[in-house]
């Protein structure tokens, strides 16, 4: 290699041309800063922990030593004795059953409270874990009997609403007593499982036998079953209210986020029927397609791509995405998502020498301001646009910027995105895979309502479809719009 | 990297570099936001020339110092700091690489007219594209070769300090180096013109 071809080499690797970094690149950044940076409490907290996890490991150790010791220390019982109790015989059911128990005691009370164990026979049955490791009778007969210890103290103690709920609970709640009068209303509104299994004319349960299968419970009870629940400070809640307990904003910054708006359409599609144009919500369908970032984000991130339409472009058609992103916390169950900014404004502002039509798709058109912006949103908002051509690459198409102020330090931020002329110059298959699912999934939408153009999206849907074949989202767009067009289950 | 860049990012004084690392590590967040200030264009741009996508740049930037946060406490200070930071970058590049390829379509829908009135434009085309091979004729070099010559002209670290984190001589390194450059020619020279 002679000299000057390696100075050519190295002056080549020396002067390669690098663009400005983005404008929002330096608050993505800062907004990743971690408030404890800390290390030396970090360090120290790392210490303490491990401290405690030894001392806890020690005392396992130790506790299973005592175990040990006094396994070899006690004398083992002999043969006889277990052969007695494998031959023993299951009890006979008892005559009377809990529920009789019970009511005796309830017929005992004030005609208020007989109302309320009306209701609470009335009420449909609660579902309960199964317990497969007792006769019913028996269990009956303890939780009767704690259940009437229980009422005793609640006489006394709680008054007469402790007594009542404690009564019909049978124990499942009937320790929580003297407790406010509408929290207990809703216990006895709850009926408790045991006594409504054992209320009907059931046959004398066998012993060992598993306890019967109670339907799940219809949405009428599901607010009673859960306070119950969570008054008993235990979690039962089943996956049936899933999505009651979805507290994600239906709406963020007007612009529709709706999940289940996807399935409800696919599911219409799967039944061989073609969903009415006005029950389709495109804004829906664009951020169920977006879904989510790829990367966890912290604080408020916002994107801004743009590209020729996927179909029919013509060379002046094109699609601008805006998205916004917001850090993810880890909501307890049944929590509400807290809000990471407030005061929230995104404006958007084209230029009208560069863009000769704008179409919002949905309603994205119409922002409105957001006075609480929430963790763990994703939303994007998309545009058809007619562009002016030739365009000028370094022409601004638009301006789009996002204000708010942060929870965390109460500032006032504030992310700008500007479009060029430039930007629209790659081709959509160059685009990110959030900007081509987006923009494919609004034309599918628009196409169920319209009628019209399903046909190229499907085919623009096989093709992505095809090329990442692990990708959920884009197999699920193949299939629908492949559906819908005709080609699968369309009538 | 210019040479103003790197003077900016590898030529502060050692003690200015240890004071805001002892801030950052006391839990100072503005000490933190000056580092970001001070490197968060040289990482870019060590990032660019590796990737030469600008979007995709910024994204593991941002990654980068999302990482450096994490691994801190980490730091035992005998390297630089932007040269510490320059290998989470790195490495997050190569993380990124390594992962599944983006797709690309099969066929090219219409792309929307735009003309720029910059001129020679077809220069600029014809040392883009130069730019283009050279970087993929790099990335094409053994990995402890790619690294010292992407470290040392991309992200600006001088022999020494490449030496230092490599844990070996710097004779070592200018071995490297010319190693990279005779197998660079050779790719370069099968390219297509």
């Amino acid at each position: 290699m002679n000299s000057k071809r390696k100075a050519d080499i190295q002056r080549k690797l020396s002067l390669t041309a690098v663009p400005r970094p983005p404008d929002d690149l330096l608050d993505r950044i800062k907004s990743d800063i971690p408030n404890y940076l800390s290390v030396e409490a970090e360090r120290a907290r790392f210490s303490r922990s491990i401290g405690f996890n030894l001392r806890i490991a020690a005392s396992i150790i130790v506790l299973i030593s005592i175990a040990a010791a006094l396994y070899v220390v006690t004398p083992t019982k002999s043969p006889n004795a277990v052969v007695a109790i494998q031959q023993r015989k299951p009890e006979p059911a008892p005559t009377a059953s809990a529920t009789d128990e019970v009511r005796l005691d309830i017929v005992q009370a004030a005609p208020a409270m007989q109302r309320q164990i009306a209701d609470a026979r009335i009420a449909p049955p609660a579902e309960v874990p199964r317990v497969e490791s007792e006769p019913p009778a028996r269990r009956a007969d303890v939780r009767a009997e704690e259940g009437r210890r229980r009422n005793e103290i609640a006489a006394v103690e709680g008054g007469v609403e402790g007594f009542v709920s404690g009564g019909v609970a049978g124990g499942t709640v009937g320790g929580v007593i003297g407790g406010n009068e509408s929290r207990d209303r809703e216990e006895a509104a709850a009926p408790a499982p045991q006594q409504l299994a054992e209320s009907t004319p059931a046959p004398v349960p066998t012993p060992y036998a598993y306890a019967p299968e109670v339907p799940p419970p219809p949405a009428t009870a599901a607010a009673e079953t859960r306070a119950m629940a969570k008054t008993a400070g235990v979690s039962l809640v089943p996956p049936v209210y899933a999505d009651d307990l979805n507290l994600a904003p239906k709406s963020v910054f007007g612009i529709s986020v709706d999940p289940s708006a996807f399935r409800k359409i696919r599911a219409t599609i799967e039944s061989g029927a073609r969903p009415s144009p006005s029950s389709v919500d495109v804004e829906a369908l664009v951020n169920y397609f977006a879904g989510a970032p790829a990367r966890r984000v912290r604080g408020v991130r916002m994107e801004a791509e743009a590209s020729p339409a996927p179909v029919g472009a013509n060379g002046h058609r094109a699609i601008l995405r805006l998205t916004i992103d917001t850090g993810v916390v880890d909501v307890p169950e049944g929590g509400s998502v807290p809000p990471i900014a407030k005061d929230a404004l995104l404006e958007i502002d084209f230029n009208r020498d560069a863009v000769e039509r704008i179409d919002p798709i949905g309603d994205s058109g119409t922002l409105v301001r957001e006075n609480a912006l929430l963790h763990n949103v994703s939303v994007t908002g998309l545009y058809a646009l007619d562009l002016r051509t030739p365009l000028k690459a370094k022409q601004r198409v638009a301006t789009i910027r996002l204000t708010y102020r942060s929870v965390e330090d109460g500032k006032k931020h504030t992310i700008v995105h500007e479009v060029r002329g430039s930007d629209f110059s790659k081709q959509w298959a160059s685009a990110s895979r959030r900007h081509r699912l987006a923009s494919l999934g609004a034309l599918w939408g628009e196409s169920l309502r319209s009628s019209s153009g399903g046909s190229d999206v499907a085919r623009r849907a096989e093709e992505l479809a095809s090329q990442a074949p692990n990708d959920e989202r884009a197999r699920e767009l193949k299939e629908v719009a492949v559906a819908s067009s005709g080609g699968g289950g369309t009538r | 990297m210019q040479k103003s860049e790197r003077e900016a990012v590898t030529a502060s004084p050692w003690s200015e570099e240890q004071r805001l690392l002892g801030a950052i590590r006391a839990g100072d967040t503005a000490a933190a936001e000056e580092l970001v200030e001070r490197t968060y264009s040289a990482v870019f741009a060590s990032i660019y020339r590796l990737c030469g996508d600008s979007d995709l740049s910024a994204d593991l930037t941002q990654e980068t110092y999302q990482k450096a946060w994490a691994a801190l406490s980490g730091f035992d200070g005998r390297s630089q700091l932007f040269t510490w930071l320059y290998r989470i970058a790195y490495t997050t590049f190569l993380n990124y690489i390594r992962r599944p390829r983006r797709m690309t379509s099969l066929d090219e829908p219409d792309s929307i007219d735009v003309a720029d009135e910059t001129p020679a434009v077809d220069a600029v085309l014809v040392v883009q594209e130069e730019a283009e091979h050279l970087r993929e004729a790099v990335m094409k070099l053994p990995e402890d070769l790619r690294f010292t010559v992407t470290a040392h002209f991309w992200g600006g670290l001088p022999v020494k300090e490449i030496a230092r984190i490599e844990k070996i001589t710097t004779v070592a390194i200018r071995k490297r180096l010319h190693r990279a450059f005779t197998l660079l020619e050779s790719m370069l020279d099968e390219e297509p013109s």
